[in-house]
């Protein structure tokens, strides 16, 4: 089991990862999603014991990253982004080597190594120099290398980037096999496996269960049917139809209670009008939409119930917590602001400096005020069109 | 710590690099051999010894150069530092390879003492190897100095550089030392520069202002309050301090049949102290 507790770490002030904590259990493959530089990588040279965080604790079967790095280590297979190969050697000998680093017996090391090839399919390379092979293949020594050792928890640092497409293919079926391989084993031995992407195609083909950080905070973790059953609260229907928006309004009225009506028309071509309709959760209307148009003989060009993936919620999830950033920094600056007048206050005469503050709280609330009084706005013009 | 020594000691062989610095040493003492002890007749081998001392600060920063930096430019640093292996055993490790390296020179070189043995009338087999042994040490603590300055940046060049400049400046601070000036006061003030740069330095590295400036305060009184009580200390004392670290001649010493165990600890000491540095200076990224 892996813990990571609060874990902080800052780079002079600004935090690249802001108090993440999560629980990884054995026989799972987690996905770690975020963004270019969300602190995904940060994290992980965190829980390798590759940098040290500033704050909080990574607890590897109860030994502490930080206090007992050599046997939390020694649980760990780890490929970072780039693989960390040496140039100099041949497959074989650096495979050995590691093997060697990693204190795996001299007895067993032979094997290990010959099966890390073989499962890495690195067979006709093991005599090549390192620096001859190709990006894809270095990849795999790189993930050959995190096997040796029988470690519990591998853990792969973006592990298909730059890898052309049937190699993307093979590295997610290997990694599948990776997790799978402890099935014989009792539960608590069975390695767990995290990888890195910023791909939500990638995680979700791959992983059990899905961690999205953005700007260094641990947003959401659930598996990916948990993530849609949570996120997809409205069904949304997509119809375009042969008529003028007011005609489509006045046939569809009997759902004007059940869903939002809003028009989008302005893409179309002439005569043929588009209309959004939010429902409400598993309303299951679609069959009841079409025969109510069919009955009035309007010409449906397209009907599409749209489901959001994985990748929507990702996207949405990301946004949000983009505007939530916003908000943090103005928030910081504006104490620091506040901060500085105040140290002023003391030194020049009262007048400006409070003054001032005040101007920062209401140009505050009105930035805050704008986007619902938008909503407003728009709730409007639908009502007066339908 | 056996894994990375081997590895280390290996790739010196799979490339130039390693066969260039046997080759450079070898040729050296073999140039000095033929000027000391063929050329003219001269018992003493250790005096050979003592000019290839001269080139130590050249030759081994090309050693040491790549030890970290280039670890650290190609990442698999991270391999090594997420390995199952404390900092301690990977530095020592690196450092006993690139012993290894100078070791095989030396050990060639004590052929010499016995070829002026066998075909020499007189011959200090004794003195000579003493002397080889202290150059070997001399060689071992500047492994140790130019394994810092590669643990402290990712190129390659720049360690060298900085290697050899501190080498340099460690090897002639005896010629240096003539130039001090020796007035009480002088010394005091230069005293008092050294605890301002040892602030800056200890300030840069701990990033701690009260504690560093603490030491500091602590340290300037410490010199006021000295040169209140006892100006004569004061004495040419920076000049003292620069011969007491120098390298330059402590060689010559052992050539001059002196086992002088005070540089043998200098050397030790200084290996030991640059490869704790190295250590610090490797845990210190990680937390920067």
């Amino acid at each position: 089991m892996i813990e990571v507790k609060n874990l902080v770490k800052r780079y002079g002030l600004i935090p690249a990862v802001d108090d993440i904590s999560f629980t990884l259990k054995p026989g799972k493959i987690y996905g770690f999603l975020g963004p270019n530089g969300a602190g995904k990588s940060t994290t992980m040279n965190i829980m390798t014991g590759y940098i040290a965080a500033t704050s909080g604790d990574v607890r590897i079967n109860e030994y502490s990253i930080m206090e007992d790095p050599e046997e939390a280590k020694s649980f760990i297979g780890y490929l970072p982004e780039i693989p960390p190969v040496y140039p100099d050697m041949t497959v074989e000998e650096y495979l050995r080597f590691v093997a060697e680093l990693k204190g795996v017996k001299r007895s067993e090391r032979k094997d290990q190594v010959a099966r890390a090839i073989q499962r890495t399919r690195l067979d006709h390379y093991r005599r090549r120099l390192i620096r001859n092979l190709s990006k894809g293949y270095r990849q795999r020594v790189g993930l050959a290398q995190a096997l040796l050792g029988h470690p519990q928890f591998i853990i792969l640092d973006e592990p298909t980037v730059g890898l052309d497409p049937n190699q993307i293919l093979e590295i997610r079926k290997l990694i599948r096999e990776i997790a799978i391989s402890g099935d014989d084993v009792p539960e608590e031995e069975r390695p767990i496996v995290l990888l890195s992407s910023h791909i939500m195609q990638e995680v979700s083909a791959v992983c059990d269960e899905i961690l999205i950080i953005a700007h260094g905070r641990l947003i959401v973790m659930d598996t990916p049917e948990n993530l849609i059953a949570r996120y997809h609260v409205n069904d949304v229907y997509e119809i375009e139809a042969r008529c003028s928006e007011e005609r489509l309004g006045e046939v569809l009225a009997p759902f004007k209670e059940m869903a939002e009506f809003e028009f989008d028309s302005n893409d179309m071509p002439e005569g043929i009008s588009k209309l959004i309709l939010t429902f409400p959760k598993d309303a299951d209307v679609a069959e009841l939409l079409f025969k109510t148009m069919a009955k009035d003989g309007i010409p449906v060009r397209q009907f599409k119930c749209v489901v959001p993936t994985l990748e929507d919620i990702f996207l949405q999830l990301v946004a949000k917590a983009d505007e939530e950033f916003a908000a943090r920094e103005e928030e910081q600056m504006k104490e620091e602001k506040v901060k500085n007048a105040t140290n002023s206050f003391e030194v020049t005469p009262m007048e400006e400096d409070p003054m001032q503050e005040d101007d920062d709280e209401t140009e505050a609330e009105d930035d805050e005020a704008e986007p619902a009084e938008e909503e407003a706005a728009e709730t409007k013009e639908g009502g007066d069109e339908t | 710590m056996i894994a990375i020594w081997k590895r280390e000691l290996k790739s010196f062989f799979d490339d130039m690099l390693g066969y260039f610095i046997v080759a450079a040493f070898l040729m050296l003492i073999g140039y000095f051999f033929c000027q000391y002890n063929i050329e003219n007749p001269f018992a003493f081998f250790a005096y050979a010894i003592c000019a290839v001392a001269t080139f130590m600060s050249a030759l081994i920063p090309l050693l040491t150069m790549r030890s970290f930096s280039e670890e650290r430019k190609s990442k698999t640093d991270q391999l090594l530092l997420t390995a199952p292996v404390s900092v301690w055993k990977i530095v020592m490790g690196k450092y006993l390879a690139m012993v290894a390296v100078f070791a095989i020179p030396v050990l060639i070189s004590c052929v010499y003492p016995a070829i002026i043995y066998i075909t020499g009338s007189y011959a200090y087999p004794l003195t000579d190897y003493m002397t080889i042994l202290a150059f070997f040490l001399v060689g071992a603590s500047y492994i140790a100095i130019g394994m810092f300055f590669s643990s402290l940046t990712e190129s390659q060049i720049i360690s060298a550089l900085l290697a050899f400049a501190f080498m340099f400046i460690l090897g002639n601070l005896r010629g240096l030392a003539q130039k001090v000036p020796l007035e009480e006061w002088k010394n005091a003030v230069a005293l008092i520069l050294f605890t301002v740069i040892f602030f800056f330095i200890f300030f840069k590295m701990t990033q701690n202002f009260y504690v560093s400036f603490a030491v500091f305060a602590v340290l300037c009184i410490g010199v006021a309050v000295a040169y209140h009580v006892n100006k004569d200390m004061f004495y040419g004392a920076v000049g003292e301090i620069m011969r007491a670290v120098s390298y330059g001649e402590t060689l010559y010493l052992f050539a001059n049949n002196i086992f002088d165990v005070t540089s043998i600890v200098l050397y030790l000491s200084v290996s030991a102290f640059f490869i704790f540095l190295t250590i610090q200076s490797i845990q210190k990224r990680r937390y920067s």
